[in-house]
């Protein structure tokens, strides 16, 4: 296959546009980027020697393309060229064709197996395309670089023809053409394609550039013409295309926009000078003990097969039942318990039900005479890939998903079971490489006290199983945290304090043994009184209240010793799926929440919040510069008013049904007028329900936009309660992305003039006696209750593993001392003079 | 005859002068260029001097190859593959060795000069290195011609050097970011005149102090 380089002064230039082009195929391509110096001030430049590196590494006799930005990245690439080997030379080509645009084109082209030369002159021609869908712009210039276009192709007389409407959403953009051009470019037949809406000529549909040039849009008619020997499979194939939408009909998430997440794996490169490793706690506590490794035997595959095609397709169909079978045991097993986290094994097993990848597979074994394992292994890798290469988390994370269930698969294949985590003696830390969703149910059976893995998040699938059986654990420590971990060496997890010693010195291991043993006494101790009230020394009486993302979390939350939920996030529900939950499924999973509260206890549910970090493909939402800053929570709501009328329904009829007190909570509210409107969708709402209880229901706002907050005054006589949510309050106060590792110390919570206006909204809540929670991160920090309390906060809401120790430590507080530490705080000038009122050392 | 450690004395100061003009460089650059030769220069010629320490037993075809390749890897403008091609068609045209003649000074700067024109494709005129190398390397050749003295022959070569640099600044360029300016690139001295003048009046100095001492 051709193989690609990308020349650019800057990384992050080369490195996007890698990922963009990538997004192109599912093919595993041999493209290399060569960009910037080694110079971490100053990155800028170009390397000829990189270059030269970048080069070889994806060379093949099939010859290589290299693209460059400007400037030096030509001249050193021309000079790259000279330290080559003489006979790789003349293999490399240099494109003069723009960019992007080129590499777009050249990435597709070689994914279909084109040569260096086609891969050459359609990179060339990518700028065509561009003047084409400009050239109404510039009416002047006429036929300028429109030549493609024009220029006629003649149909064969013995051409198959074929018509088709397009019903993608935005016409054959850029992927869909992609899938069409590498499904041509499988046929000898010659195709040729013609946009019969916008009376184009036909061209070739080998090219994307063509195809592109066609402009194609939604309900515009093609036609398409096979000739060849092949011609009726060519027509079969590209119908079947058709029918699957250009495979957007499946995935028509990934092609949405995404947000970058920016704290990911990459941002934890190294161990501290304890050695300790930081990644994302899943479940706090601490862990010392010998390590072990699950099994996973990288299983041999040969590419050769004595046995006939069709004895090898039969052989890979008999795994996927199999598989299929034992993954429909499993979520039968689970539902019992927890129907939502079953739904996981749903994922599954709609995966390994994609027909374009069993298509895919059958052609490999039928065609090239491989194996079974062979086959199924490259092809699924192809599609993890390009899972893995999507810039969003929820989406990566299916990667996760495809690589257990096909390894599963491919273990069948090969008769060798699939991993098994050993059964220890002696209580054993679990150390790897990630962790599967069919990992957990073993860890439950056995004795294992923490889980330390290289990758995962802390929405994966694996990591939701994880935080449910409470074992001490951190994901996502990176791969070089575990990499020389041995089997039956002494590890130590400490998730009270995020870090994982691989190679805890002898002192480190008995000083943290100790702790462990402390820790595990006084989780103990904090365990027995989780259900007694977190009332002070002196008699005054916190409400702690449960954060839950899933309905069936609100059981686990009461069981912890919440008196209540402070913050049903909703959007989970409505994340990660093709359509949005109708009003039956909803109401399902909000009765399931409710139904968990006692009748004297609370539940407030927030309405979606989508947008932001949190972006859903099917709500059309569109790409935004700055997120946190955008269309989301109520603001996207008030736009789609069926969507918030359709989720109300589903509270309150849940709350009508379970007869629980319910407290619906709107996100991102800036003026009063949006809450009004809210209302009054409301009030429709409940029109609709007959012998409404009006008691069960109150309607209140999460204070989390600085005008919000500053007005609190305007806002409490119109609502009935309030809840600070901190983490967007402090990042909007302060102008810092708490996910930007550069500015993250400015997003401090003890910045006086954060605590200025935390104060004036609990002292204005108070003192119109509105109920006012606080359900961000700082009202379930410990350190932070005295100052919290001492500002007149009485009620703070939590993830539910927090509850405990937080109540212990709330009874130990004293309310005057507090109050103290409050006013002085509020006198400081900066947030390091209160964390030293904190903490005085 | 030229001995390797005033080849190293050129280098060092040639670091110390692109340290010191890093500022002015990217003045120039920034008029007409992108601003960033300055510092790019100097970050080149800072790993150069860095990299001498590790070169004490090498001989001059070695150091000067060594030069290349820090330049052409650390320089990142269009500086890195022009200069480190100046460094690594000269050392390829001298004997390795601890000494090197005058005429293999004069080769070294001849076949390094050609492939820099190979490379950036100009020519004499179109406000480029070329315009200050192209007559220190005529002066250098009559003077080595006339049997001068070497120390007087590079004096000589950087003086031609900076009238050449000099003669940029009513030029329009032709190469480079700065042709991108077109007229507009009249009136400003050209930077990578000046920092090839630079080199050339640091290896005059070097080799000047060396015998005086």
């Amino acid at each position: 296959m051709t193989g690609i380089v990308i020349v650019s002064h800057h990384p992050d230039l080369a490195n996007g546009l890698k990922e963009l082009a990538l997004q192109m195929t599912s093919v595993d391509i041999p493209l290399a980027v060569a960009a910037g110096i080694d110079d971490p001030d100053d990155p800028i430049g170009t390397d000829a020697v990189k270059i030269q590196q970048a080069i070889e590494k994806v060379y093949s006799d099939d010859g290589v393309v290299v693209f460059m930005d400007l400037g030096s990245a030509i001249l050193s690439t021309d000079m790259a060229l000279e330290f080559l080997d003489e006979n790789q030379r003349k293999n490399v080509h240099l494109s003069a064709a723009p960019i992007v645009e080129g590499v777009l084109s050249a990435v597709t082209q070689a994914a279909a197996g084109a040569s260096v030369q086609s891969v050459m002159e359609e990179a060339n021609n990518a700028l065509s395309q561009k003047q084409a869908s400009l050239e109404e712009e510039y009416p002047s210039d006429s036929n300028s670089g429109s030549e493609t276009d024009t220029k006629k192709t003649s149909i064969p007389e013995n051409a198959i023809k074929l018509e088709l409407t397009i019903a993608n959403s935005l016409g054959l953009h850029a992927r869909p053409a992609a899938q069409l051009v590498q499904a041509a470019n499988r046929f000898k037949s010659d195709i040729y394609i013609k946009n019969e809406d916008k009376e184009k000529n036909p061209v070739s549909a080998k090219s994307l550039n063509q195809v592109l040039l066609q402009e194609i849009r939604k309900h515009d008619t093609i036609t398409l013409w096979f000739a060849g020997e092949d011609k009726e499979e060519a027509k079969e194939g590209i119908i079947q295309l058709a029918d699957d939408h250009f495979g957007e009909k499946t995935s028509s998430r990934l092609s949405e926009p995404k947000n970058v997440e920016t704290t990911e794996s990459d941002s934890i490169p190294d161990p501290d000078e304890e050695g300790a490793w930081k990644g994302t706690v899943i479940s706090p506590g601490l862990a010392t003990g010998p390590a072990i490794r699950p099994s996973t035997v990288t299983p041999k595959i040969s590419k050769e097969t004595s046995s006939s095609s069709k004895e090898e397709w039969s052989k890979l169909q008999e795994a996927i039942k199999a598989v299929k079978s034992e993954l429909s045991d499993q979520k039968k097993k689970l539902e019992q318990h927890d129907s939502e986290a079953a739904e996981i094994f749903d994922v599954h097993l709609l995966l390994i039900n994609d027909s374009q990848l069993l298509e895919r597979v059958h052609k490999k074994i039928t065609e090239n005479g491989v194996s079974a394992a062979y086959a199924w292994k490259h092809e699924v890798d192809a599609v993890i890939e390009s899972y893995a290469g999507m810039q969003e988390s929820l989406i990566r994370e299916r990667a996760d998903d495809l690589r257990e269930v096909t390894g599963r698969v491919l273990h069948k294949i090969l008769d060798i079971p699939w991993r098994k985590i050993s059964a220890p003696k002696t209580p054993s830390i679990l150390v790897t490489d990630e962790l599967l969703p069919s990992d957990i149910e073993q860890l439950k059976s056995q004795s294992i006290i923490g889980v330390a893995a290289a990758k995962g998040s802390p929405t994966s699938h694996a990591s939701i199983l994880l935080r449910g059986t409470g074992i001490p654990s951190i994901v996502a420590l990176g791969d070089k945290a575990i990499e020389k971990v041995q089997e039956g060496k002494d590890v130590v997890i400490d998730a009270v304090n995020n870090q994982f010693y691989p190679h805890p010195t002898n002192q480190q291991f008995k000083i943290l043994s100790e702790q462990e043993a402390t820790w595990k006494e006084r989780s103990q101790a904090t365990e027995e009184d989780r259900k007694k009230p977190a009332e002070t020394t002196d008699g005054t009486r916190f409400r702690i209240l449960g954060n839950i993302t899933r309905s069936e979390e609100a059981k686990t939350a009461i069981e912890k010793g919440a008196e209540g939920i402070g913050l049903y996030r909703t959007e989970y529900l409505f994340l990660n799926r093709e359509e949005q939950p109708d009003i039956d499924e909803q109401y399902r999973h909000y009765s399931v929440a409710m139904e968990s509260m006692e009748h004297d206890q609370t539940l407030t549910i927030r309405t979606m919040d989508i947008g932001g970090d949190k972006n859903v493909g099917y709500l059309n939402q569109i790409h935004e510069q700055n997120p946190n800053l955008g269309w989301r929570g109520l603001r996207y709501h008030l736009d789609h008013p069926e969507l918030l009328h359709i989720q109300l329904q589903a509270i309150l009829q849940a709350a009508h049904d379970t007869e629980r007190h319910v407290e619906i909570m709107f996100p991102m509210v800036t003026s009063i007028s949006e809450f009004k409107k809210a209302r009054s969708v409301f009030k429709t709402a409940v029109s609709e329900i007959s012998n409404y209880n009006k008691e069960l229901i109150s309607l209140g706002i999460m204070v989390e936009i600085p005008a919000a907050a500053i007005l609190i005054d305007k806002i409490l006589p119109h609502v009935d309660f309030i809840s600070i949510g901190t983490n967007d309050l402090v990042q909007y106060t302060l102008a810092a992305d708490r996910n930007n590792e550069k500015v993250q110390a400015i997003a401090n919570p003890l910045h006086p003039a954060f605590l200025t206006l935390l104060h004036k909204v609990i002292k204005t809540a108070a003192e119109s006696d509105t109920p006012v929670a606080m359900c961000g991160e700082m009202g379930g920090d410990p350190t932070m209750t005295p100052l919290l309390a001492g500002l007149g906060l009485r009620d703070f809401s939590m993830s539910p593993g927090r509850i405990p120790e937080f109540k212990w430590q709330a009874r130990k507080l004293d309310m005057a001392k507090a109050e103290e530490l409050a006013l002085a705080a509020l006198d400081c000038d900066d947030p390091e003079e209160v964390a030293r009122l904190l903490s005085p050392e | 005859m030229i001995t390797k450690q005033e080849i190293i004395n050129w280098l060092e100061r040639a670091g110390e002068i692109y340290e010191k003009q890093r500022g002015y460089l990217t003045e120039l650059d920034k008029a007409i260029g992108d601003a960033d030769h300055g510092n790019n220069m100097n970050r080149g010629f800072q790993k150069v001097t860095e990299n001498l320490a590790d070169h004490s037993d090498s001989d001059i075809k070695n150091i000067l190859s060594m030069v290349a390749k820090t330049l052409i890897s650390s320089v990142g403008g269009a500086a890195g593959p022009l200069y480190g091609t100046l460094f690594l068609k000269g050392a390829g045209s001298i004997d390795a060795s601890d000494e090197i003649s005058d005429s293999d000074l004069l080769h070294f700067w001849e076949e390094g000069i050609k492939g820099v024109q190979a490379r950036g494709r100009a020519e004499a005129g179109d406000k480029t290195m070329i315009d200050s190398l192209l007559p220190a390397l005529e002066t250098l050749k009559q003077s080595i011609g006339n049997n001068e003295e070497i120390t007087k022959a590079l004096e000589k070569a950087a003086q031609s050097a900076k009238k050449g640099m000099e003669e940029t600044i009513p030029l329009i360029a032709k190469k480079g970011r700065a042709s991108y300016l077109g007229e507009r690139s009249k009136e400003h001295q050209d930077p990578g005149a000046t920092s090839s003048y630079y080199l050339v009046s640091a290896l005059a100095e070097a080799v000047s102090n060396n015998s005086s001492e």
